[in-house]
C-alpha cells in the first residue's frame, strides 16, 4: 500500500534516482563475490583482471589436487555433521521453547541465540580451551561440535518462525484420533514445520561450510578445513586457483539457497497458501 | 450397549471444576448424559462451556471432580486413550493430508489392516457426501466440504463418544441448517452419544435432546428444549431463549397477583411480599379488539398499540399498558385481514398457564 503510493506520487525523475541507487548498492554487495568468476577461468600463472587468456586449468588443478579434494570432503563432512546436530537441537530447543511456558524463557532464548553475536575469536578462545583437555584439538569431530552451536540458532530461528504459523490445535486433534506424541510429531508437526526446519539445515550447512576463525583454533596439519586451505593459498601462492575454488564454494552456497526456496515454495503450495 | 450398531456410552461429570490461577472456570458441573443422548452446552463466551468439552476430552485436566465414560473413570488417561471422537471449532484438518488421509489417520493409529481402513474410509467419506472428493487437501474443499471430513474423521474409528466445538460457526445460515439435519441424521443412525458447544440458541433447541445452559463456569439449567423454552429456571436462561416480556406483578393475597389494574390467579405460592416478575412470550399474548370477548381462564388487560411491524408470517406489536410497561405480541398470520394500528385501543389476553413467576431472577 505504501509502495504504491509511494509510485504514484513520485515522478518520473525520481523513480529514475531511485533506480539507480538500487542498483548501485546491489553492484556493491555483489561485485567482491562476482568478481572471483571470471578470475578462475584465466589462463595465466598469476591472479590479474582481467584475465589475459581463457581457460579451464585452475578447475583441472582443484579436480587433480588431493590436497583440495581433502579439504573439500572434510569441510563437507564436518558441515553435514554439523548442519545435523544444529537441526536437531535447534528445532529440538524450537519447540519446547514454542509450547513451554516457564519463567526466564526470554533468558533461554537469548542464550540459546547467544552464538549469532558473540565474537567468534571469544567462542574460538573458549571452545581452545573447553577442548584441550577432552582431547578434541584437530578432531573433525570436534570442528563439527563447535560449528553445531554455532549453527543452532539459524535453525532455532527458523524452525520457530515455522511454528509460529503452526496451529497447536492439529497437536490436539492427533492426539486426540489416538496418535502417541511421537506419532503426532512424526506425522502431524514434523510435515508441517518441515520447510522451515530444512531452511534451518541449509543455513546450519553453509555457516558451518565456510567457517573459519574456530576451524583455525582446533584445526590440526591433517585435518585442514576448505576455508582454512584457501588461506593459507591466498597468503602462500596467490594462484588463480584459489578464484576456482571461491567459484565451486559460490556455487554449492547458491544451489542450496535454490534449495531451501524451493522447498518452502513447494510447502507453501501444498498448504493452498494460507497457512 | 446391547445392541452393537449403537455406539454410544453414558458419561458423567461429577462435581467437576477447573481452577486458572485464582479464578474458577467451571465449578461444580454435575451432568449425566445417557448412551446415545444428544446433550448441548450452551452459554456466551467464558460460560465454561468448552472448557467442560476439554476437560471430557483430556487436554484439560479438572482441578476437583471425576469424569466417567461408559462407567469407566477417564481422568487419569490421556487423550490419544480415551477413545473419545471431536470435531474442533476450526475443523483442525492436517493440511498436508487429503481427506482421505485425515480420515484414514485414527483408523492408521489403531494399527487396523490396511483393506479393512480403506474400505471404513470410503463407506464414512460416502455417508458425508465427499467420495468424490476423497484426494482434495483441506485446501482445495469449502468450508461446509471441510466440516464434514471433520466429522467423518471424528467418527470413523467409531468413538463410543462425540464432542463437537461450535461445529457450525464459521458457515454461513444456509449451510448451517444442511449440516445441522445431517449432523442429527448421522448421529441417530449410529447412536452416538453427543456433546455438542454451541453460543447459538436456536441451534441447541433444534438439535440437542437436552440442552445444559452455562453461565460464568456453573450449570443454569438442564433440560430438554421444550421444558427449556417453556419453564426457563431464570430470567437469564428465559431471555437466551426467545424474546420475553416481563411485567411486574404483586402478591394479592393467597392464589392471587395483581398485575396494574388486574388480578390474576396465581398457582404458586408467590412471595409473601414485594414483587414478582411475571414473563410472558410474545406469541403466548393474543391481540383483540376493545371489546371482544376474553376466553375463559385469560387474564386480560387494555392497552394502546404502539406500533405495528408486518413480518412476512406473523405482525409484531408493540403496545403500551395503562401501567406503562411496555409489552411485545408476536400476531401469526392466516391471512393478511385485520390488524391494528397505532394508537388504537385494544385487548391482550393470554392463558393464566402462560405466565411465568421469577423471584430475584430464580423461577418462582
Amino acid at each position: 500500500m505504501s509502495a504504491r503510493a509511494l509510485r504514484l506520487s513520485a515522478g518520473l525523475p525520481a523513480r529514475v534516482a531511485l533506480g539507480a541507487v538500487a542498483l548501485l548498492v546491489a553492484l556493491f554487495l555483489v561485485f567482491p563475490v562476482v568478481i572471483v568468476i571470471p578470475l578462475s577461468f584465466s589462463g595465466s600463472e598469476f591472479l590479474s583482471f582481467p584475465p589475459e587468456s581463457w581457460s579451464l586449468r585452475w578447475y583441472a588443478d582443484f579436480f587433480t589436487t588431493a590436497r583440495w579434494l581433502e579439504s573439500a570432503w572434510l569441510s563437507i563432512w564436518i558441515a553435514v555433521v554439523a548442519a545435523i546436530l544444529a537441526t536437531v537441537l535447534g528445532t529440538a530447543a524450537a519447540l519446547g521453547l514454542a509450547r513451554a511456558k516457564f519463567p526466564g524463557r526470554a533468558v533461554v532464548t537469548a542464550f540459546l541465540l547467544s552464538p549469532l553475536v558473540v565474537p567468534a575469536i571469544i567462542v574460538s578462545i573458549g571452545v581452545y580451551f573447553f577442548y584441550a583437555p577432552l582431547g578434541l584439538v584437530g578432531s573433525p569431530i570436534g570442528i563439527a561440535i563447535a560449528h553445531a552451536t554455532l549453527a543452532s540458532p539459524f535453525v532455532l530461528v527458523n524452525v520457530t518462525a515455522a511454528l509460529a504459523g503452526f496451529d497447536p490445535r492439529l497437536e490436539q486433534a492427533a492426539k486426540n484420533l489416538g496418535a502417541s506424541g511421537w506419532s503426532t510429531f512424526r506425522l502431524v508437526t514434523f510435515p508441517i514445520i518441515k520447510p522451515g526446519v530444512m531452511a534451518g539445515a541449509v543455513f546450519a550447512f553453509i555457516a558451518s561450510f565456510d567457517e573459519m576463525i574456530v576451524a583455525l583454533f582446533i584445526t590440526s596439519p591433517g585435518n585442514v578445513t576448505l576455508p582454512i586451505r584457501m588461506w593459507e593459498s591466498m597468503r602462500n601462492e596467490i594462484s588463480p586457483a584459489i578464484a576456482a575454488v571461491s567459484t565451486l564454494v559460490i556455487l554449492l552456497s547458491v544451489s542450496l539457497f535454490f534449495v531451501a526456496a524451493r522447498i518452502q515454495a513447494r510447502a507453501v503450495a501444498r498448504s493452498g497458501g494460507d497457512r | 450397549m446391547t445392541d452393537p450398531s449403537r455406539l454410544g456410552a453414558p458419561v458423567r461429570f461429577e462435581g467437576v471444576g477447573k481452577r486458572y490461577g485464582r479464578s474458577w472456570a467451571v465449578r461444580g458441573f454435575d451432568l449425566e448424559i445417557a448412551a446415545g443422548e444428544f446433550v448441548s452446552l450452551l452459554g456466551a463466551s467464558g460460560s465454561g462451556k468448552t472448557t467442560s468439552l476439554m476437560m471430557l476430552a483430556g487436554f484439560e485436566t479438572p482441578t476437583e471432580g471425576r469424569i466417567a465414560v461408559g462407567g469407566r473413570t477417564v481422568d487419569a488417561m490421556p487423550p490419544a486413550k480415551r477413545d473419545i471422537g471431536m470435531v474442533f471449532q476450526s475443523y483442525a484438518l492436517f493440511p498436508h493430508m487429503t481427506a482421505a488421509e485425515n480420515v484414514d489417520f485414527p483408523l492408521r493409529m489403531r494399527g487396523r489392516p490396511k483393506a479393512e481402513r480403506e474400505a471404513a474410509v470410503a463407506k464414512m467419506l460416502d455417508i458425508v457426501g465427499l467420495a468424490h472428493l476423497a484426494d482434495r487437501l483441506p485446501s482445495q474443499l469449502s468450508g461446509g466440504q471441510q466440516q464434514r471430513v471433520a466429522l467423518a474423521r471424528a467418527i470413523v474409528f467409531e468413538p463410543p463418544v462425540l464432542l463437537m466445538d461450535e461445529p457450525l460457526g464459521a458457515l454461513d445460515k444456509h449451510l448451517r441448517a444442511t449440516l445441522q439435519a445431517e449432523i442429527k441424521r448421522i448421529q441417530a443412525r449410529l447412536g452416538l452419544t453427543v456433546l455438542f458447544v454451541t453460543h447459538d440458541q436456536e441451534e441447541a433447541l433444534t438439535m440437542s435432546d437436552r440442552i445444559c445452559v452455562m453461565r460464568d463456569g456453573a450449570i443454569l439449567q438442564v433440560d430438554a428444549p421444550e421444558t427449556i423454552y417453556d419453564r426457563p429456571a431464570d430470567t437469564y436462561v428465559a431471555a437466551f431463549f426467545g424474546e420475553s416480556n416481563a411485567l411486574t406483578a404483586v402478591p394479592e393475597g393467597p392464589g392471587a397477583v395483581r398485575l396494574g389494574p388486574v388480578v390474576a390467579p396465581w398457582p404458586g405460592a408467590g412471595p409473601a411480599a414485594g414483587a414478582l416478575e411475571i414473563a410472558i412470550r410474545p406469541e403466548r399474548i393474543a391481540i383483540a379488539d376493545e371489546d371482544a370477548p376474553v376466553p375463559p381462564a385469560h387474564v386480560a388487560v387494555f392497552a394502546t398499540v404502539r406500533e405495528t411491524t408486518f413480518v412476512g408470517d406473523r405482525r409484531v406489536y408493540l403496545a403500551a399498558l395503562d401501567t406503562g410497561e411496555a409489552v411485545q405480541v408476536n400476531q401469526p398470520l392466516a391471512d393478511l385481514s385485520g390488524g391494528h394500528r397505532p394508537g388504537e385501543r385494544v385487548r391482550l389476553h393470554w392463558a393464566t398457564t402462560a405466565m411465568r413467576g421469577f423471584v430475584d431472577g430464580r423461577a418462582a
